[in-house]
């Protein structure tokens, strides 16, 4: 299974969303990472065809489903950021509906299989009008595993959950990535950290990198440093320099600096984390590169 | 509390012009104007009609646009405070430093300034139609005066309606606005018997006046004849009209029709529940245990997951199943509805053994209305609920109206089967087409005005007015459910039938 998306562009009215994204993906976890506004929903929604492409193409084992999106409905599975329930509908009843209008057949046990899954089978027959939002989110999830679907996109599916849920959804999404494609969208690098063979990282509409989270960690590899500054001088540290974190100690405030040189002559080269690399390649981005002086 | 009140007011409003009703509703209203003076004329006292002078257009056009945006501009100007409540901006609002009394009075200025831009279209539209075709000086205060001092009070008492049936949990849905529109209807009729001590529309006002003057002029008139809008070119004699001489007692009548929108809008301040959704006026509820307070489900080891995953049953497709999602498409528009289950029964056994004839003139027409709740929703759910995302990226958008379409023939079926059943065994035959024809074209009408709007109000508007005009009034094309027998002769139901497929077409056309 492969999906292949080749110039991929979506505009609203004058600005675009989304431009020039060329990605293919195979069976494995991508992590999309990107701040917010980057395009990671309307990329997902394009897929999915939900919404269409003002320029491109996407394709599922090699079949254009802008022409034919019937296709890729019959093969996804979404669990959009956003999205609602039937409050008059339990648990149970919904994903039934949900199921028979993506043609499931005889779906009883596997709807019961996913609530278990993802910890409601107590709450199967209440009704979604007295869920939690974590509740129902973790509803969101079943519904996006009901036809056993060949992708999986999941936009920001951990948002809301407590830690012990969260860890659980890493373990599932984990599980599920053996014999399918499945693409994270999330602002929790930790989630993708857990779980992603690939990642994708977007910005301003624009695919920045597709890579390993090996390789992501590489290209920040002797660029991040713990500093250590009085509280009155953090904000010098924090005007000049990318920090990736801060951590008050009884010593100071310990900063993690991304940058190419040694920001303070004190600072301590430290092992890079996959959060502190997503935050270089971002600011790279949007760093203006320097004019080039004609002599 | 005033610019609090303003702040909402232009933020309300802001998002009334970014959207396409306001400027429809403006089209019509100026299409109104020219209906009313170019292609009609005003008749009264049998037979008299006025010449064409500014305050003759002004009171002309002001007299029937106002009755129409009475009734009509409520589902304009309602859902401020719904909008705000669907949207999630209730949690701020409801949270801030500002009084309910300066929100609410921002949302009714917001609805007034609504109502106030559409009545500035249709005074504009009468101004242009006087240039182009008037008689006389041009007299702003005749032309205009009458919009001013008529109209604005009565729109003040629509979006003063609007707001309070905002605030008042049953009325928030498709029974405020009934329960408006009928008595809107009510207000009109006996403000203009005399039988309120004000007229909310004012046309009295006009009728006293006009009728004053053909009196003086033609001693033949009779001043009881009424006012009749016909069509242009018709066999009338003229008259002069000086125009409405404002006096203390017709200004004190139009105060007192602000008066009512102000205590329409000082209930709404006390049933106003700051969004809080265990507050406010509501009917006993009827949740269960799970649904309040919230439900709550235990949490177990993550260890299971992959064990789990991998014991999934399969998931085999064998089609699109109508007959589950149909179900599902039932339980969702009638559960929680204790009241509707109580209505229809009563239409549904009454309709059993009462006689024929009241059965089919009355029943019918009255058990309709109980169809209005679930058939105004078709179409609007998947937007409303937010389930569009989830529905339309793994299923044909196209092919899940058929359920939807479905829910909606089985509710209207359910309601007319018994009268259509002893109708078909008398031989009746016409009139329980027309039976057919309404359980098949209604939801049809419902899914098509409901997939372009994403809203009911215009369902559930046009749906009255067709009511009140059909079935009520024996107007023959709008007589949905043949009502009465001339309704079959004209072969209506025929119509609606073929009506159908067209609807739904246009429903699809409108998913695609």
């Amino acid at each position: 299974m492969k999906l292949e998306l080749d110039g991929l562009g979506k505009r609203y009215g004058d600005t675009w969303a989304l431009r020039g994204v060329d990605l293919a993906l195979e069976p494995g976890v991508v992590g999309l990472l990107g701040p917010n506004g980057a395009g990671k929903s309307t990329l997902m929604q394009v897929v999915t065809t939900f919404t269409q492409p003002t320029e491109g193409t996407v394709r599922w084992n090699g079949t254009d489903v802008v022409a034919e999106p019937q296709v890729m409905r019959e093969s996804v599975g979404y669990l959009p950021q956003e999205f609602g329930v039937y409050p008059r509908l339990t648990a149970r009843e919904f994903l039934r509906y949900l199921a028979a209008v993506r043609g499931l057949s005889d779906p009883g046990d596997r709807i019961d299989e996913l609530l278990a899954i993802v910890n409601l089978e107590d709450a199967a027959g209440d009704r979604l009008g007295g869920f939690s939002g974590g509740m129902r989110r973790r509803v969101g999830i079943a519904q996006a595993l009901l036809t056993d679907p060949d992708l999986l996109i999941v936009d920001e599916p951990t948002v809301g959950l407590d830690p012990t849920e969260r860890a659980r959804f890493r373990s599932l999404l984990g599980a599920l990535a053996t014999d399918r494609i499945v693409v994270l969208s999330t602002h929790i690098v930790p989630d993708v950290e857990a779980t992603a063979s690939d990642i994708a990282l977007l910005d301003d509409g624009e695919l920045l990198v597709h890579t390993t989270p090996s390789d992501l960690l590489a290209s920040v590899d002797g660029r991040v440093w713990e500093v250590v500054v009085p509280e009155a001088e953090m904000t010098t540290v924090k005007r000049d320099h990318t920090v990736a974190s801060t951590t008050r100690r009884s010593d100071g405030v310990h900063l993690r600096v991304v940058a190419a040189d040694r920001p303070t002559p004190d600072a301590t080269a430290v092992e890079p984390t996959l959060e502190e690399a997503y935050l270089h390649a971002v600011e790279t981005d949007r760093t203006p590169a320097p004019t080039e002086v004609t002599r | 509390m005033f610019r609090a009140a303003l702040a909402v007011a232009t933020a309300d409003l802001r998002r009334r012009t970014r959207s396409p009703a306001l400027i429809v509703a403006g089209l019509l209203t100026a299409y109104l104007g020219k209906l009313i003076v170019v292609d009609g004329q005003l008749v009264v006292a049998g037979g008299y009609t006025g010449v064409g002078t500014a305050a003759w257009y002004g009171a002309t056009v002001c007299g029937l646009g106002t009755t129409v945006l009475l009734v009509a501009g409520f589902p304009l100007v309602r859902g401020g405070v719904t909008h705000d409540r669907e949207t999630g901006v209730s949690v701020s609002l409801g949270t801030a430093p500002l009084s309910s009394g300066a929100y609410l009075l921002g949302k009714f200025l917001s609805a007034l300034a609504a109502l106030g831009v559409v009545t500035g279209v249709l005074a504009a539209a009468t101004t242009a139609a006087f240039l182009l075709n008037g008689t006389g000086p041009f007299d702003p205060v005749g032309l205009w005066g009458p919009f001013l001092l008529l109209t604005g009070p009565a729109v003040a008492i629509t979006a003063a309606a609007a707001v309070l049936t905002e605030t008042v949990g049953p009325l928030r849905g498709t029974l405020g606005t009934a329960v408006y529109i009928s008595g809107a209807f009510a207000l009109v009729a006996l403000g203009v018997q005399g039988s309120l001590p004000f007229d909310p529309t004012g046309l009295s006002v006009i009728q006293t006046s006009v009728s004053a003057d053909v009196a003086a002029q033609f001693e033949a008139a009779d001043p009881t004849g009424g006012f009749a809008y016909v069509p242009a070119g018709g066999e009338a004699t003229t008259f002069r009209w000086s125009g409405i001489g404002w006096t203390l007692a017709q200004l004190s009548d139009r105060l007192a029709t602000v008066g009512v929108a102000v205590g329409l809008l000082l209930g709404a301040t006390v049933s106003f529940d700051r969004f809080d959704p265990d507050a406010g006026v509501d009917f006993p509820s009827v949740a269960t245990a799970a649904e309040s307070p919230t439900a709550t489900a235990k949490s177990s080891d993550t260890t299971t997951v992959d064990e789990a995953v991998s014991r999934l049953s399969g998931a085999e497709t064998s089609g699109f199943g109508l007959v589950t999602a149909t179900a599902a498409e039932l339980r969702m528009a009638l559960r929680r509805r204790r009241l509707w289950y109580l209505a229809v029964g009563a239409v549904v056994v009454g309709s059993s053994v009462a006689p024929v004839g009241p059965t089919r003139s009355a029943l019918v027409p009255v058990g309709v209305l109980s169809t209005l709740p679930v058939l105004s929703v078709l179409g609007t759910r998947e937007r409303r609920e937010h389930t569009a995302t989830l529905l339309f990226t793994t299923a044909s958008p196209v092919r899940l109206l058929v359920p939807t379409y479905l829910s909606g023939v089985v509710v209207v079926g359910l309601v007319f089967a018994p009268a259509g059943g002893r109708l078909a065994l008398l031989g009746e035959t016409g009139a329980a087409l027309g039976l057919v024809g309404a359980t098949l074209a209604l939801p049809a009408a419902a899914l098509a005005v409901g997939v372009w709007t994403a809203r009911p109000r215009l369902f559930e508007t046009v749906f009255l007015l067709a009511w009140y005009l059909g079935p009520v009034n024996g107007v023959v094309p709008l007589d949905f459910v043949a009502a009465r027998p001339e309704t079959v002769a004209a072969g209506t139901p025929l119509a609606y039938v073929v009506a159908t497929p067209v609807l739904l077409a246009v429903a699809a056309l409108g998913r695609r």
